[in-house]
């Protein structure tokens, strides 16, 4: 197994997509089996360092950035293991890249469909996460998707769990390893917002150990192998960018939208059993006119009248459907106004992958603003209930203009969850920004919300995570974290201190 | 204007190409297709002429059913209408030119746009060789096209700079990327594109003149050599590099 200790090689895993300062390592292994994990594992323990597990990179939280001893790297566990079309299953180390194990099953018409923005992105890190992405919308998170992993606890014990096998008794969930031994949990007693999200264990009374290990962000174990469901690949597909001219225009276009294709998706639409059904949007997304504007030298056919921002959209059709959703769309985008001769619509391929990449240049764009002016940004990641969601957006609106925050606002729309970006340049403008973001997670908490709906807690929102659940929430988390990992050898200090 | 724009269907850019049973043709199971890229660049041009000079545009493409997915996005993107020269063989540059020839002619165009090529096989021919066979200039890799009266001034990218060329219509020109930001649809025009209809006419007699023998991915990359650093390992590296890799 290779073990890198030079401190200019392994620069690269002392930091993840979140900008956050301060990691250092010793060293970084490199497993490419399970036997390595296990070897990796045992010299942490031997010599009492903490051991951090590292996929792309790619997380915002700073989940993977190490404070102190060894980093795990799954760079190099990266075999795509098979694809069984017949069952409709793929099994994947936790290295492979998310892109490429898609592209895979789409050559066998099968469809993988977690799509965190950022598809250079390890399967092992979206699971670890439980990442989620456009077509969450439709079809949920990671995590409805994961049906089997492999995982090496920090002893060195191995476990097969397959969906179903540990299975709580009530609170009381019991696990077993591979070596025959037993282990007790209690699951945590907070109940989780039923809503998006991605922040602390997961935990309900009769829960599935696997939903445990699937968004513990490293802290559990390390995991080796994941199997994935896989759905027949969608027919065919109809995108649009939606420009609008005004902001409540867009917002009641995206609640009827978003609450016709709940109803589809449930089979609650009045016009399910018709001849095609009603619209059912697999990602309904937002670009706000200052996201707009961010990245408008890149696309110089943003109208100039999108002041209400703009909606990317995806619908699956059939050869048969699609003429009626076609329809369908046209008459609810005519209806609310929007700016429709100079919206964009894709029925090809290649269009429909230029409207993921003008909702990919947001966030990237974002990324090079505050890389090339020496800027910070603060990103809030919370959704609410979607009575509440209005409310929550006018707030964040709010509080921008009263502190003269300059920002962007974007995201998964349709699941009430958004990204507001805060772009501060000096301490004093950083220091404010953090204090309006506290603000507005205590907002999004007292309308029944979640501080994070997606990229997880990581290191960076611990103290949130402890106002969501308070202590007793965090003193549920820190028993499971004992009994799996009682010398705290995993993922320290992600989600909340062991040691508190 | 008459306004003629030869497209055709190309696997999806992002596909993985595999080779097929046969050995010469590509594995087109789990195969997506589309509008050629740089053929996007030839409708768009055509449209934006058709907008200054008023006219038609006719889309023509050489394929089998399945093409016609390409040709309603040309539709769907404002072409007024197209024929689907039906040819379910995979044809050569030759064979190609010939199934187009003589619509293409028979519609008696101003001008003939073309992408400078399909990105499938690259082989960049057709643009070319339908202008010989209809005996007109052709300009090629065409980055900026201006037209007045009959006269044509084009602009091509060649190595570090520009060429200026002008010539006279009836042409034949080829889009490069740059040539102009091809449109999204309107939905209204993609719902109408569906039900235009596209004529059919039959593929040629003529026999493809190039036959493929075999068709090779390149071989697989292999493992680097990894040296501690020491003087010795550097000359190995040095007789390596010069013996093995052969690169100096």
């Amino acid at each position: 197994m290779l073990i890198k200790q030079d401190q200019d090689e392994i620069i690269g895993f002392l930091k993840d997509a979140s900008n956050m300062p301060g990691g250092w390592a010793e060293r970084v292994y490199f497993p490419e089996c399970e036997d390595d994990v296990v070897a990796a594992l045992a010299e942490c323990r031997a010599q009492g360092v903490h051991a951090t597990a590292a996929g792309a990179g790619t997380g915002l939280a700073g989940g993977r950035v190490p404070f102190g001893g060894a980093v795990i790297a799954t760079s190099r566990m990266n075999a795509l293991l098979r694809i069984d079309a017949d069952r409709m299953r793929g099994v994947v180390q936790p290295g492979v890249i998310l892109g490429e194990f898609q592209q895979e099953t789409e050559r066998l018409n099968l469809l993988y469909p977690p799509d965190p923005t950022e598809r250079t992105c390890f399967v092992g890190g979206t699971v670890a996460t439980n990442s989620s992405g456009a077509r969450t919308f439709k079809y949920g998170p990671t995590r409805a998707f994961i049906e089997r992993m492999r995982v090496i606890l920090a002893d060195g014990d191995r476990m097969e769990i397959p969906r179903g096998r540990f299975v709580a008794d009530g609170y009381d969930l019991r696990v077993q390893t591979e070596a025959g031994r037993v282990i007790e949990l209690e699951v945590p007693r907070y109940t989780m917002p039923a809503i998006k999200h991605a922040a602390g264990y997961y935990a309900h009374p009769g829960m599935d150990a696997i939903d445990l290990f699937i968004g513990s962000e490293g802290t559990l174990g390390i995991v080796t192998e994941i199997e994935t469901r896989l759905i027949p690949l969608p027919e065919r597909l109809f995108s649009g960018i939606v420009f609008f001219a005004d902001e409540p225009s867009t917002l009641a276009f995206v609640d009827e939208a978003r609450a016709r294709s709940t109803a589809s998706r449930t089979g609650a639409s009045p016009r399910v059993g018709a001849a095609a059904g009603d619209i059912e949007a697999r990602a309904l997304e937002y670009i706000d006119w200052n996201a707009l504007n961010l990245i408008r030298d890149r696309f110089p056919s943003i109208p100039d009248a999108a002041h209400g921002g703009a909606i990317w959209f995806e619908q699956e059709t059939t050869g048969e459907s699609e003429e009626r959703l076609l329809e369908l769309w046209y008459e609810l985008i005519v209806r609310h106004g929007a700016l429709a001769d100079d919206s964009w619509f894709g029925i090809g391929l290649e269009d429909q992958k230029r409207m993921r990449a003008f909702r990919h240049a947001v966030p990237e764009s974002v990324y090079e603003q505050i890389s090339e002016h020496g800027q910070t940004k603060i990103g809030t990641d919370m959704a609410v209930p979607v009575e509440r969601f209005a409310e929550l957006l006018a707030f964040y609106r709010e509080q921008f203009a009263e502190h003269g925050l300059r920002n962007v606002i974007y995201g998964h729309i349709g699941n009430c969850h958004l990204h507001a970006n805060i772009f501060t340049g000096t301490p004093a403008e950083h220091e404010l920004a953090v204090a309006v973001y506290r603000r507005l997670v205590e907002r999004a908490l007292a309308m029944g919300g979640t501080i994070s709906a997606e990229h997880g807690v990581g290191k960076l929102k611990k103290q949130y995570l402890l106002a969501m659940y308070g202590e007793e929430g965090i003193a549920g988390m820190r028993r499971v974290k004992k009994a799996l990992d009682p010398e705290g050898i995993l993922g320290s200090g992600t989600m909340f201190d062991v040691g508190q | 204007m008459n306004i003629v724009v030869c497209i055709s269907q190309t696997p999806d850019t992002a596909t993985k190409v595999a080779v097929g049973a046969d050995g010469k043709n590509i594995d087109a199971k789990g195969v997506k297709f589309v509008l050629n890229p740089y053929d996007e660049f030839a409708v768009e041009e055509g449209l934006q002429l058709r907008a200054a000079n008023g006219g038609e545009v006719t889309l023509v493409c050489v394929g089998g059913d399945g093409a016609k997915e390409a040709i309603r996005l040309g539709i769907a993107m404002g072409a007024d209408k197209a024929v689907l020269v039906k040819d379910e063989e995979r044809a050569d540059s030759f064979r190609v030119v010939s199934g187009i020839a003589d619509v293409v002619r028979a519609a008696n165009p101003d001008i003939i746009l073309l992408g400078r090529q399909s990105i499938d096989y690259d082989s960049a021919q057709v643009g070319p060789m339908l202008a010989e066979m209809l005996d007109m200039p052709c300009v090629s890799f065409v980055t900026k096209l201006e037209i007045s009266g009959n006269a044509v001034r084009a602009e091509r990218d060649i190595e570090g700079g520009k060429e200026v060329v002008e010539t006279s219509l009836p042409c034949v020109v080829t889009a490069q990327k740059g040539l102009n930001e091809p449109r999204y649809p309107k939905l209204p025009d993609i719902m109408k594109a569906k039900a235009k209809p596209i004529a059919e006419v039959a593929a040629p007699s003529v026999a493809a003149r190039v036959e493929t023998l075999a068709m090779r991915k390149p071989a697989d990359k292999t493992g680097g050599k990894i040296f501690e650093f020491s003087p010795e390992n550097v000359k190995e590296l040095v007789r390596l590099l010069h013996e093995e890799a052969k690169v100096i």
